[in-house]
């Protein structure tokens, strides 16, 4: 028999007690305060110039950071990486982080700030963070939202030749993909705008934080990123109508093609009252907005025309007591995979942030796999652990196998999943409701 | 993570399964088949040995490994559902006995018994092997002996429904082992507890 036990260990950190919750922009803001109040002058004086890392920061990056990384304990990082950074200056520390085989500072801030903002959780207050710190998170921030942008122009080609997917399953993958991707393009955006405001608070607080050419550098850079990320977003969101259209074309085509009362023919009527559940009001919207534009007799109007139709055509396929019926198996089916698949912020996202506990909006917030799922038998290859950097989805064949290791919020803990292993970068969630 | 969408979920779920036909329920039991996302993972217990679950009566049919590790249809999902969520409550609820509050119901009452004997199989074989337990008289009263505590609870709590929960024509040596288990769970509990009693 294997020992279980031992694939599993436990390390303490005391260090990391995480703040309460506030709401997306709330929490931006609350960094804001958090980051500039305890600016003062006193960084000029710092350590900065030492090559070397004290032994007492470098057992922190040891015993605290990394593990709070690799946990992906993004409250943690945040403010351990901040502390470190602010005692330890850039250079020492950065140096130290390459040796450990951690990425730089910049990326270690810029990734959990924006991380937690997915979950819409606020970075920790009362940080001791200072000019340094601010610098590091803009340029990270912005280097990975030009990023985002570029990645996103890339896959928008990829959803549109998609479009004319005929296989239903097919085009149900694209829209998976496609409200991850518009979800992901919302929260970079708000992102963007958040530090922006991060760059104009900094030199009001204090005027060395920033020079004036760096200044208005990554400003011109953030405007710039922030107006091509909304121009982005605003071609998904075109691309996910096409597509709200187009399965429901599809779905209705076959649900008229078959016999009602057969099972594929009740199979088919689920999935138009799935699709109704989930793109009704999107698809009403696309009929109204177009129809109220006035162009009557264009092909604009013809299209509209074309979705209060189809609109009509599944409606009247499908009883009332059936469309009640249906919505309770969406919502529950919908429920399942966020508890299946979605990730928490905190500790290998087997947590929510504690703040959420008591906020009900933020319970909602998870990170969901960006694309449609296709599990995989987390002990088919027959080796344990599975090799570092494999994908495996779900991370957890069972949750609860794991849960039981977190009993207080000050330990971090080393999970070596007996069922699972880490998502790569490439598959990293996305959170979207 | 976890508790609050499954509950949501089976808030949807069992309200369909309370008034869906017997054509509906095989309708979208199929159309849940066909979806990869909503497959579960069965037989975790090979992880541990390449032997049955020893708490599920298969154990004593056959000494082959199931070679079935995929749950595909509505009781698997449903089934998974109180699983997790009854496993989150018991670590981390106040109430004494989760499983029986979200325990199966007739659709995915099979399904819910190999999810359970197969989970309850694992837990049980990391508390055997875990060498913390051995020195347990002197293990400090820290985080540590409060995390083995909420294990040695939660296999508890999974031993005892699935004992609840074995079917009439299960073999006596399965109901047996299921006994000795939960007597050292339950050993091992007030020990825990009487170490608490003396701080």
């Amino acid at each position: 028999m294997k020992d279980l036990a031992t694939m599993i260990s436990i390390k303490r950190n005391d260090s990391s007690k995480l703040p309460r919750l506030q709401t997306f922009a709330q929490g931006f803001s609350l960094v804001l305060l958090g980051l500039f109040v305890r600016v003062d002058g006193a960084f000029a004086q710092r350590a900065e110039q030492n090559k070397d890392l004290s032994p007492a920061l470098r057992r922190q990056v040891d015993a605290g950071l990394k593990t709070a990384w690799e946990n992906q304990a993004w409250g943690s990082v945040f403010e351990q990486a901040a502390g470190i950074l602010q005692r330890g200056g850039p250079s020492a520390v950065n140096s130290y982080l390459k040796s450990v085989q951690m990425p730089a500072s910049e990326e270690l801030l810029a990734t959990a700030w924006l991380r937690l903002g997915q979950n819409d959780m606020p970075v920790p207050l009362r940080l001791p963070a200072q000019g340094e710190t601010c610098v590091a998170i803009l340029e990270g921030v912005r280097t990975k939202l030009r990023q985002a942008a570029e990645d996103s122009e890339t896959s928008l080609a990829g959803f549109r030749n998609r479009l004319r997917e005929t296989d239903l399953d097919a085009l149900e993958d694209v829209q998976w993909e496609l409200l991850a991707a518009a979800r992901l393009g919302e929260q970079h955006a708000a992102a963007c705008d958040a530090a922006l405001h991060l760059l104009g608070q900094a030199n009001k607080v204090n005027k060395r934080v920033l020079a004036d050419e760096q200044r208005v550098a990554i400003r011109e850079d953030l405007q710039e990123t922030g107006k091509l990320l909304d121009e982005i977003h605003g071609r998904i969101s075109a691309v996910g109508d096409e597509l709200r259209v187009a399965r429901l074309d599809l779905i209705v085509r076959e649900m008229e093609r078959t016999n009602p009362a057969s099972r594929d023919g009740l199979k088919m009527r689920f999935r138009a009252a799935f699709a109704l559940e989930q793109d009704g009001p999107d698809l009403k919207r696309i009929s109204e907005n177009v129809a109220n534009s006035g162009h009557d007799g264009t092909d604009v109007h013809v299209q509209a025309q074309m979705v209060r139709q189809l609109l009509t055509r599944a409606e009247s396929g499908l009883a009332p007591e059936f469309r009640a019926l249906a919505k309770n198996a969406h919502e529950g089916l919908a429920w399942w995979k966020r508890g299946r698949y979605g990730e928490g912020a905190e500790f290998q996202g087997l947590l929510k942030h504690e703040g959420a506990l008591g906020n009900s909006a933020q319970m909602v917030m998870l990170e969901m796999p960006r694309e449609r799922i296709r599990p995989v038998d987390p002990l088919a290859s027959g080796t344990f652990p599975r090799p570092s950097g494999e994908v495996v989805v779900p991370r957890y064949a069972r949750r609860h196998f794991f849960l039981w290791q977190i009993t207080a919020r000050g330990m971090v803990k080393t999970v070596k999943p007996v069922f699972g292993t880490k998502y790569v970068e490439s598959s990293e969630p996305v959170g979207f409701c | 993570m976890g508790a609050y969408e499954y509950l949501l979920a089976l808030k949807g779920l069992d309200a369909f399964l309370a008034v869906a036909s017997i054509d509906e329920f095989a309708a979208l039991d199929e159309l849940v088949a066909e979806r990869d996302e909503f497959m579960v993972h069965r037989n975790l217990f090979r992880a541990v040995a390449e032997t049955p679950a020893p708490f599920a009566p298969q154990a004593d049919q056959s000494s082959e490994l199931p070679r079935e590790h995929e749950g595909r249809g509505l009781p698997w999902v449903v089934a998974l559902a109180r699983v997790e969520l009854a496993a989150m409550l018991s670590l981390f609820g106040s109430n004494k006995d989760p499983f029986a509050q979200f325990g199966p119901g007739q659709a995915d009452a099979n399904a819910w018994f190999e999810l359970m004997a197969d989970g309850a199989s694992v837990h049980f074989a990391a508390l055997e092997s875990d060498p913390w337990f051995k020195n347990l008289n002197r293990a400090p009263l820290d985080n540590d002996f409060f995390t083995q505590q909420k294990h040695i609870l939660l296999t508890g709590q999974m031993l005892t429904a699935v004992a609840r929960s074995m079917p009439s024509d299960a073999p006596v040596h399965t109901r047996k082992r299921i006994e000795d288990a939960l007597k050292k769970v339950e050993q091992t509990a007030k020990l825990m507890n009487s170490r608490l009693g003396q701080r």
